[in-house]
């Protein structure tokens, strides 16, 4: 899955223009994945990036491979059919918040709790930004946005939470500003074996104002060095924060993936000898 | 003496209807019989009334019949419930529990009190009652006995020892105590044939679509659909493939999307209400021209309406679902056998036409096990057009050909690259919301429909070429219909009948040209709103004065022949 050539990144380039927002966090998410892939030599041909709808989910029209720009919220059940029926394929699931965790919410909740062989990334801006700026499940309480003209009545959720609580066997939190941070912990979610969960906040310059991305550069922090990553309480600790966005690895746990429990179906299911078609039409046999 | 019996048996959940029933069936297909099963329940999980009908014949079944010749009934209230669903004919046999006495309106039948109940105790075997029931029916009306009790063996060989044999000791002590019982009625004849299968629509369906090379099914389990994924989960990881069941349609048919962009052949099962959730993915499908075949079984709609009983009223959401304009293609099965027909056929379209197609069936066929001979379940199988090298150098997904369809890549193949899109999109699959583009791949997604409207075998026509009435009916309706149109013409009327199996695109041309050759029209349907008049009124020129008459009513209870020939017969009197 990995080439016997190198590509740099500008090569995972594709010659389509993004039509993001300048300043868009979302600019440095795709530098990063473009270092990401290209430090993992990962076969352009043999790597899908699947997205929803959203500002984010434009993101596989930009990369250099196979793209797929799904429906709203739907991102995870096709990348989860693609990486069952092609196994060896390189699978990448993109998007917003508002795509992975309202819309999409329940699919984050199976996909996570299958713990299918899939990496995914949140562009997490807080706002919906396509829709040009309405409360995200993901915007604080009480923040005024067009949809919310006397301040948000709901609580916001942070979506790292939901992925540890989901069962998700990988969770990361990265901050876009940081290219170099983010892109290692791209390479390490999709490196992971299993579901790779990776909330990237993601700042919207047009719906949450300039002061977004100053205000999260000034709040981000690594996480501690003695964090321990298979602890999930000590995970949980770090999610929901309003001073600080930690950023880092916040769990991980070797468990087996999707894939391995399909494989052991396959082995159980053959060991009941070799099938033919006369096999299968025995079934409806009268004598 | 009779060449074709139907027998019926009425009880509680647990009183074991519907397993002698099948017992019963295996039997008489063992035999070489045709056999037609149907069940029928209430919406209770475990309890509530159930009853299930079996018709036999040395002739090929075209339909359940009209009314029941033999009838075995546990409880009358639980009869009661299935009120204008099960008729007993007039000179109908009724074996009745002893203990529940028959209520006056059933005096003028022939009635017959049996203890079941006290049978099974007897026999040492209380659970047993159905399986006394059926020794009883053995001895009656001239049943194979020795069939059923190797079909007993084979139905219960997984359990233990004393389940075997406390059956066949109430079956025994039935066709024993039934010796005694002195009742004029049909008794079946017939020559023994070579054992035939037994099959459901819904197996027919999971059967065809291993044969046509699905690989991947993703599904939500959703009544009366779900023994699809029941059967490819036990089988496809036999195979090589994959069976997921997802967290609900939405997943499962965005699974099957993305498992045949992947390049393997994908399909999802539901019903009505999954259909519905399912119905801005088939656009997606639709848009990004990716195969996929999703099989949908009719139940009485709308909402949660009946899921256990057949309706005909998906048509109109399968022919438009989904916003915009959507090409798709929708395939209608009238039988168990063309269940397989219909799925393999589906595929192939599918395959080679990059689009989706909708298999729509309904429960009285899908959850109906019926009698086939192996070699009727064949059908050729067609495979994609991947791209070839040559189309990979300057690949264009969305290439703009004459027949509409684009040679396709698949992830994995270098140079194939390309995004696709549930966005409007150019040649390369670059998004554009540009008029010129829209139009022109509107036009491209469409074309591929001209072609599937020409292909052979996709309607089927009963009766003379030329008749004073025509009949135009669809799906599960043909069997009822041709029935009554052999028996309408066996007796002097003039009457033939139409039954597309492709839908959507509705093959126009021969539609038009069966109504050109009929003085009247009859349209029959399974749908109180007559979506499929409605749908005709919309794609051909049916006659117009008072010429085209419809038979629509709601589902619930199976197309009786004879509603249909009453409805033919007010016709021709009017004409007269």
């Amino acid at each position: 899955m990995s080439c016997e050539f190198t590509y740099t990144a500008n090569e995972y380039k594709s010659d389509l223009k993004p039509v993001w927002c300048a300043g868009c966090g979302d600019f440095a998410v795709l530098n990063s994945v473009y270092r990401a892939l290209a430090d993992l030599h990962l076969e352009p041909h043999e790597t899908v990036v699947i997205s929803g709808i959203g500002c984010s989910s434009r993101l596989p029209g930009y990369v250099e491979s196979y793209g797929f720009n799904s429906l709203h919220g739907r991102a995870l059940p096709i990348a989860s059919g693609v990486k069952l029926a092609a196994p060896a394929l390189n699978v990448i699931a993109v998007g917003g918040d508002g795509d992975g965790i309202a819309i999409g919410g329940n699919h984050f909740l199976h996909a996570a709790r299958r713990n299918v062989d899939i990496a995914y990334f949140i562009m997490d801006n807080e706002i919906y930004g396509l829709t040009k700026g309405q409360a995200a499940p993901t915007t604080p309480l009480g923040d005024k946005t067009k949809s919310t003209t006397y301040g948000n009545p709901e609580t916001g959720i942070d979506p790292c939470a939901l992925a540890i609580s989901f069962g998700a066997s990988w969770v990361g939190r990265a901050f876009s500003g940081d290219v170099k941070g983010t892109t290692e912990l791209m390479k390490a979610a999709i490196q992971h074996h299993g579901f790779a969960f990776l909330n990237i906040i993601s700042p919207c310059v047009t719906w949450r104002g300039d002061h977004q991305a100053k205000e999260i550069r000034a709040k981000t922090k690594l996480l501690p060095q003695d964090h321990d990553v298979a602890d999930r309480q000590a995970a949980l600790r770090y999610t929901n924060e309003s001073e600080t966005v930690t950023t880092g690895v916040l769990y991980t746990v070797d468990r087996p993936s999707l894939l391995d429990e399909m494989a052991g179906i396959a082995g159980k299911a053959q060991r009941r000898g070799v099938t033919t078609r006369a096999d299968i039409l025995k079934v409806f046999a009268s004598a | 003496m009779t060449r074709d019996l139907t027998l019926a048996i009425v009880g509680s959940g647990g009183d074991g209807a519907v397993v002698a029933g099948d017992i019963l069936s295996m039997a008489c297909a063992a035999e070489g019989l045709h056999v037609m099963k149907t069940e029928a329940y209430g919406p209770q999980i475990r309890g509530g009334e159930s009853s299930c009908t079996v018709r036999i014949s040395t002739e090929p079944i075209l339909a359940q019949a009209d009314a029941i010749d033999a009838l075995v009934v546990f409880s009358w209230d639980d009869f009661a419930r299935f009120a204008s669903e099960i008729t007993p004919a007039p000179d109908a046999t009724i074996l009745y529990e002893a203990a529940d006495s028959a209520p006056e309106s059933f005096s003028a039948f022939n009635l017959v009190p049996v203890a079941f109940g006290d049978l099974a105790r007897e026999a040492n075997a209380p659970k047993n009652k159905n399986i006394a029931a059926l020794g009883v029916m053995c001895q009656i009306f001239d049943l194979p006995a020795a069939p059923v009790r190797l079909a007993m063996e084979r139905r219960f060989g997984k359990k233990a020892a004393e389940v075997i044999e406390s059956n066949l000791r109430a079956f025994d002590h039935g066709i024993e105590a039934a010796r005694s019982i002195k009742v004029s009625t049909k008794r079946l004849v017939y020559e023994r044939a070579e054992p035939k299968l037994l099959m459901s629509g819904n197996e027919a369906v999971a059967v065809a679509a291993i044969d046509a090379g699905c690989r991947f099914f993703a599904g939500y389990p959703i009544t009366p659909s779900s023994e699809v994924l029941h059967f490819l989960g036990e089988w496809l990881p036999r195979i090589g493939g994959t069976c997921l069941q997802t967290e609900d349609e939405l997943a499962a048919i965005g699974a099957v999307v993305g498992g045949s962009f992947a390049g393997v052949k994908s399909m999802t099962a539901t019903s009505g209400p999954g259909l519905s959730l399912m119905a801005e993915m088939i656009g997606l499908a639709s848009m990004a021209e990716v195969p996929a075949v999703v099989y949908n079984v009719q139940r009485g709609g709308p909402s949660t309406g009946i899921p256990t009983k057949s309706e005909q009223s998906d048509l109109m959401h399968a022919v438009y679902a989904s916003h915009g304009d959507t090409p798709r293609v929708v395939i209608a099965c009238s039988d168990v056998e063309d269940s397989y027909h219909a799925t393999v056929e589906a595929f192939n379209i599918a395959e080679e036409f990059q689009v989706p197609v909708i298999v729509l069936s309904d429960q009285s066929i899908a959850q109906c096990r019926e009698t086939l001979d192996a070699g009727s379940l064949t059908h050729p199988v067609h495979d994609r057009r991947v791209a070839t090298p040559d189309e990979l150098s300057e690949y264009r997904r969305y290439r703009v050909t004459e027949s509409g369809v684009s040679p396709m890549s698949i992830p994995g193949m270098a140079g194939g690259m390309y995004q696709t899109n549930g966005l409007e999109h150019d040649e390369q699959g670059r998004p554009s919301s540009m008029f010129i583009t829209h139009e022109r791949m509107n036009a491209k997604r469409y074309r591929k429909l001209e072609a599937i409207a020409g292909r052979d075998g996709l309607v089927r026509r009963y009766g003379p070429a030329k008749a004073d009435l025509g009949i135009i009916c669809w799906g599960s309706s043909a069997g009822p219909v041709r029935l009554a149109v052999e028996q309408l013409n066996a007796s002097g009327a003039s009457v033939a009948a139409l039954v597309p199996q492709m839908i959507v695109p509705l093959p126009k041309a021969q539609i038009q040209s069966f109504i050109d050759g009929c003085r009247e029209i009859l349209i029959v349907e399974l749908s109180y709103s007559q979506q499929f008049h409605h749908y005709l009124r919309a794609e051909v020129d049916l006659p117009r004065g008072g010429a085209t008459q419809v038979h629509a009513r709601s589902g619930g209870k199976a197309l009786t022949v004879s509603e249909i020939i009453s409805a033919v017969e007010s016709r021709l009197e009017v004409n007269v």
